[in-house]
């Protein structure tokens, strides 16, 4: 009984821990955003839904996954970007991204009736500047602006070939 | 009659669920009486977003001669609104479709007529969007609401622009005075 005990403690554990991501540094503002993109700073400041991590898709590529406490910039290109986030439910935000900009976009997770709803809504310099200073930077590459203009991979290589015909 | 109960309840249920969803709009200034696509007028246009969100009464015209030209920009500001969720989590009521938060949007479009670096009238609309979300269902998301609050917004400018038609068509067409300009306001 012990060890069935010891067993389950060890898988919730094991389901409460999954979701934590490995952060990085402390948030500071990016210098080095190339001079004909915008930077857009996503981030999630809160703790609710912790173990769920939806990844941020632009233009059908994925971005990066936004964990709790994590943060991460995205280089947009000018014109219209939307990002989405999928669990059980959908979230999306449009931007109209301009050359030189900086933009924020915060991330939130609600109550679902199976999975958290994820929500992304767009925030001002001086909202953001206040919640995302205790958040880390996400690790993972981020991918750029012409990956995400040429669109998810399998469109990508339907494109190609189609061109070669 | 049990059956036909049953369905009343689900009905009911089903109602009670996606009743609160729905996106409430509510556009500044009230419509005008013109369709918006009544009137074409032509003019230098600048304006650097999706062709789609122009109002359909201007017609970008790159060769125009005229010193007037108009201005097109919108706005977008946004809200969210999330209910603790330890009351969302405690509330026998979530279950059956009591909001857990609630989004809103503002869409406000300008257009300006300018005559060199003054603007000699000027057109505004707003369309106001807010809807709620539950356990079960999100409804339209920003992204769906924006759209839907740009096109609102630009209908209604084509609109108040057609209302004016003959003026802004006078206006293109005449020659400065020299004299200071007339400021107008919607």
């Amino acid at each position: 009984m012990s060890r069935i005990r010891t067993l389950s403690l060890l898988a919730t554990l094991g389901l409460l821990l999954s979701g934590c991501a490995t952060l990085g540094a402390k948030y500071t503002a990016d210098m080095n955003v190339p001079a004909n993109r915008a930077a857009v700073y996503l981030y999630r400041p809160g703790s609710l839904g912790a173990a769920i991590n939806p990844d941020v898709v632009a233009n059908g590529v994925t971005l990066a996954s936004l964990p709790a406490h994590g943060y991460f910039v995205y280089y947009a290109a000018p014109g219209e970007l939307t990002l989405t986030q999928h669990t059980e439910a959908s979230t999306s935000v449009t931007l109209d991204v301009k050359a030189g900009e900086t933009y924020y976009v915060k991330g939130s997770m609600g109550m679902g009736f199976f999975v958290g709803h994820p929500h992304l809504v767009i925030v001002s310099k001086e909202v953001a500047e206040s919640e995302i200073k205790d958040c880390k930077l996400v690790p993972s590459p981020i991918p750029s602006a012409e990956t995400v203009a040429a669109g998810p991979p399998a469109a990508a290589g339907k494109t190609a070939a189609a061109a070669t015909k | 009659m049990k059956i036909s109960g049953s369905r009343w309840l689900l009905s009911t249920l089903a109602y009670t669920l996606l009743a609160g969803c729905a996106t409430s709009v509510v556009i500044t200034p009230q419509s005008t009486e013109k369709s918006p696509s009544s009137c074409h007028i032509h003019a230098t246009v600048r304006y650097d977003g999706k062709p789609e969100y122009l109002p359909p009464a201007l017609i970008a015209d790159p060769a125009g001669s005229s010193p007037v030209s108009f201005r097109y920009a919108y706005e977008a500001q946004y809200g969210l609104k999330e209910t603790n969720w330890v009351l969302t989590a405690v509330n026998p009521l979530t279950l059956v479709g009591f909001p857990t938060g609630s989004d809103s949007l503002v869409i406000t479009g300008h257009v300006e007529v300018v005559r060199g670096d003054d603007t000699i009238r000027s057109y505004a609309a707003a369309a106001a969007m807010k809807r709620s979300s539950t356990v079960f269902y999100e409804g339209e998301t920003f992204t769906e609401m924006r759209h839907r609050g740009l096109l609102f917004v630009r209908d209604n400018l084509s609109g108040q622009l057609c209302h004016d038609e003959a003026l802004l068509v006078a206006m293109l067409k005449s020659v400065p005075s020299g004299s200071t300009s007339d400021h107008r306001t919607q």
